[in-house]
């Protein structure tokens, strides 16, 4: 593993260097909120002092609106056509955070398999994750309590902010490559010393809001509860939550008319949503707010363990921190948690 | 690498009024080498649209032993059927699949074979029946009980003579009560009801059945009764879809997904799930 470490100041340097090669995406501020956006369009500083970004950078590979192919109207019919995706350069995500990078390890597998999304694998061929430790967990975090951590990621170099200057970790080849990057100077045993000061500060202000411990089998033996009524009494239907989930990933596919044609779009969907699975017929299996709550929980702690190995949560507390009326998805695993032990 | 929510072209070739709100609409290819490689199962389902419109859910209503094209039966009930239903012959569609798993048909050979259809429910079995049909040595005793609300609600009108007329299957047509006219000549009750008075016999034999929740309900309380045992008892479900393809998370109950792990389950396998569908 090279270990480097670049001064602040080159940062801007850096990424204009690597906005050469990439089509580099990297927080920003926007309108007083911190943003994933790509800094060919964008004059704007990149931030480096931020919690987390209010939407996960998910959007890179999953745009909220992504057209999957245009259509028009011919003499003998309809044809279609693939949307122009242009990918001159391959993606690179600067200072994308633990929780998120996880939550590309799930998206990898949902837009695999037996069906490939080109549209995922596409953008996310060759990507480049450049991701940063949270020096300063947030009060909403419980990373850890999900089975990750704030200093570690399944990235290609992984950053520790040291003030003045930031650690460098290369991970994979591609990342050793970029740290060749004459703005990066080999990290001395001080440097390395702050780094490891810096990981355990981070880790040690984690505390573990719930035990995961064998959290899909109690989940699993929850449905038939009565509890679910009592806790998803609060929700408003805003869908929130999953939108800015970096793991929620469902999807609606609908046609957009223009004049002559139109196209084919793939767009973010809500689990939360009553017409999410409501049939033509007006039947709906999942028409009751319980059970849309139900199954967001469900699919997130066993459905997706069962089905594909990952959690569907990473901990990075954006649900909780900006849903309208304070649901906390820890109170909900908590009261699940303690209601299977009284059985018992 | 090939984008897999993109349609093939297929036009309409024929469209025939069922009811007063189903039609059937025989598809072809526009590729024509499409037509000849195409291949399928009875009892998967296609994402077919209408461009500009959107896509929606169907079973493939016709049998893989008709080779050449594939038939629809679109009920009209919500944007993409209204499309659907304003097509004419020669009109373009876009379609996505095969999808899904499909009935057990070489599990049910040399087997006596009880389909239970209700209303717009049998546009599934068609493909099984005709399959079956085709291949008619393959299957012992074959009986089809078939029902609707009312006469004007059954659908394949003209099948269902030429399946009254076989004498190589047993077929029993019923109309709710008040469903029937002076001239009806089938039965009249509920399909459960006539399924409890034919009594089929259990042994050796699988049932398939498609049709109203009720109706579905009520027919394997009937089964259960008569000695069926759950794995014995095929159906195929419905769920709203948008991919077909277990990517787009809605259709699931519990942890199986009913576009891929479905549409076709067996009763031992459905009494496992939640119930949620």
């Amino acid at each position: 593993m090279t270990e480097k470490v670049i001064s602040r100041e080159k940062i801007q340097d850096l990424l204009k260097k690597l906005g050469e090669s990439y089509n580099v995406f990297a927080p920003v501020q926007d309108e007083g909120k911190v943003l994933f956006m790509s800094l060919e369009n964008s004059s704007r500083d990149v931030v480096l002092e931020f919690k987390n970004a209010l939407k996960p950078p998910k959007e890179v590979f999953f745009p909220q609106t992504d057209i999957l192919f245009t259509f028009m109207k011919t003499t003998d019919g309809v044809r279609s056509e693939d949307a122009q995706r242009k990918k001159s350069k391959p993606n690179l995500i600067f200072a994308i955070r633990p929780c998120d990078v996880q939550a590309l390890q799930l998206f990898d597998k949902v837009f695999s398999g037996d069906y490939q999304d080109s549209l995922y694998l596409e953008r996310r061929e060759d990507s480049i994750i450049i991701s940063m430790v949270c020096s300063e967990p947030q009060e909403t975090c419980f990373c850890t309590s999900v089975g990750g951590s704030p200093v570690t990621a399944e990235a290609d170099i992984i950053l520790t902010d040291l003030g003045d200057q930031i650690f460098a970790s290369g991970l994979t080849e591609s990342g050793e490559k970029i740290l060749e990057d004459r703005n990066f100077k080999t990290a001395t045993r001080e440097f390395m010393d702050k780094k490891k000061e810096a990981h355990s500060r981070a880790e040690g202000s984690m505390k573990e809001v719930f035990n995961m411990n064998k959290i899909s089998e109690i989940i699993g033996k929850s449905f038939e509860k009565p509890f679910w009524n009592d806790i998803s009494r609060r929700c408003i239907n805003c869908y929130t939550c999953t939108f800015l989930c970096p793991t929620c990933h469902c999807f609606d596919i609908t046609d957009v008319k223009r004049k002559g044609g139109g196209e084919r779009i793939k767009t973010w969907d809500s689990c939360m949503s009553p017409l999410f699975t409501l049939h033509a017929s007006g039947h709906n299996p999942r028409g009751e707010e319980y059970s849309r709550w139900r199954q967001r929980l469900f699919h997130k702690f066993k459905y997706l363990p069962d089905n594909l190995g990952l959690l569907g949560c990473v901990g990075c507390g954006r649900c909780l921190d900006t849903c309208p009326t304070g649901m906390d998805i820890r109170e909900i695993l908590n009261i699940v948690i303690s209601e299977d032990k009284t059985k018992e | 690498m090939n984008n897999i929510y993109t349609p093939d072209i297929m036009k309409v070739e024929e469209i025939k009024q069922e009811t007063s709100d189903i039609k059937t609409f025989k598809l072809i290819f526009d590729d024509k080498s499409k037509n000849k490689e195409f291949t399928f199962k009875a009892g998967q389902f296609c994402q077919l649209g209408v461009f500009g419109e959107g896509e929606a859910t169907f079973c493939i209503a016709s049998s893989p032993t008709r080779k050449g094209y594939i038939e629809c039966s679109i009920k009209e009930v919500g944007k993409v059927t209204r499309a659907f239903h304003e097509l004419q012959v020669g009109d373009t569609v876009g379609f996505r699949g095969p999808y899904g798993n499909w009935f057990p048909i070489d599990t049910m050979k040399k087997k006596n074979i009880i389909f239970v259809g209700g209303g717009i429910g049998l546009a599934p079995l068609r493909s099984l029946i005709w399959n079956c049909l085709d291949l008619r040595k393959d299957f012992k005793d074959i009986l089809i009980l078939y029902g609707a609300r009312s006469i004007s609600d059954l659908v394949y009108k003209d099948e269902l003579k030429e399946w009254e007329e076989r004498k190589d299957i047993q077929f029993v047509k019923t109309v709710d009560p008040g469903g029937e006219d002076k001239d009806w000549d089938g039965e009249i009750g509920f399909v459960p009801t006539i399924l409890r008075e034919i009594k089929p016999s259990p042994k050796n034999a699988i049932v398939v059945t498609c049709g109203p929740p009720i109706m579905i309900k009520f027919s394997v309380q009937a089964l259960d009764a008569m000695g069926f045992t759950p794995e014995r008892i095929v159906t195929t479900l419905e769920m709203r879809m948008k991919c077909g393809i277990g990517k787009c998370g809605r259709c699931n109950i519990g942890n199986l997904y009913v576009c891929k792990d479905g549409p076709v389950f067996s009763y031992d396998q459905l009494f496992t799930l939640p119930d949620e569908y």
